[in-house]
């Protein structure tokens, strides 16, 4: 199934594009596809692990399944205000 | 998507203080608004989050916001509304910038307007908390010595003081 990531801040500089496209294999939790990304990206492996994951725009639990379509953004720590 | 509580262009304070004025009156008077807004409001917090020209012993010339806006600007409705009841006030205002912001310049800007004192100051300080905590905005620090870092104040996910509900559920504590 098709899922589009996405990164933001010092994620998206480590990983180099602020979005992918990944075709996984299902079923398929927030949590095992942040385990690919890390797979993917050993380098960026501990800021992905302080990441949060948000599924269409709403944070997610780690065991929350995907679905064909989704969106998951992966959030760095925040630093806004 | 139009942004409710983002903005590229800069905060300006007196704009920021007419146009809370304004939300506190009915729909339809806004313009019109006696100074301080509603006459119920006996207290009128104002939060202004300016940048500093020091950072862990750097010098700061100037810094880059980010965000995952629509998520970002959903969250900060949504934050608005639970501050307004948990913390029973009249009014409550966040504007927040994006893009590049200048030395002095506001960052960011929350309002609030309550009856009485106590509750104005506590959703005030819990607004910029979750803000920073919480929703999904970045910064980046640009230092004089050419070097650039992006801001962490909080893990992704913290624990508290949220409920299960990651998104903007609060408990009602003994205040």
């Amino acid at each position: 199934m098709k899922i589009t990531l996405r990164f933001f801040a010092q994620l998206k500089e480590d990983l180099g594009t602020s979005q992918l496209v990944g075709d996984f294999k299902g079923p398929l939790s927030c949590h095992e596809a942040l385990m690919c990304l890390v797979g993917e990206y050993p380098g960026a492996a501990s800021l992905l692990s302080r990441s949060a994951l948000a599924r269409n725009g709403h944070f997610a639990a780690e065991d929350a399944l995907l679905e064909e379509g989704d969106e998951l953004a992966v959030l760095p720590p925040s630093s806004g205000g | 998507m139009k942004m409710r509580y983002l903005t590229r262009e800069p905060i300006d304070r007196h704009r920021f203080i007419e146009e809370s004025d304004d939300a506190c009156l009915p729909e339809g008077t806004a313009g019109n608004a006696p100074a301080g807004g509603s006459h119920k409001s006996g207290a009128d917090i104002l939060f202004l989050g300016r940048v500093r020209d020091h950072s862990n012993g750097k010098k700061v010339l100037h810094l880059e916001y980010e965000s995952f806006e629509e998520m970002a600007d959903r969250m900060m409705g949504a934050l608005i509304s639970t501050a307004r009841s948990k913390f029973e006030v009249d009014e409550v205002r966040v504007l927040h910038r994006l893009g590049r912001v200048g030395l002095g310049e506001i960052a960011v800007a929350i309002s609030v307007r309550s009856a009485h004192r106590d509750e104005a100051y506590q959703a005030s300080r819990h607004v910029i908390e979750v803000i920073k905590h919480r929703v999904p905005i970045w910064k980046k620090e640009f230092f004089s010595d050419g070097t650039n870092e992006w801001g962490s104040c909080a893990p992704g996910h913290p624990e508290e003081p949220f409920d299960r509900d990651p998104e903007m559920t609060v408990r009602r504590q003994a205040l």
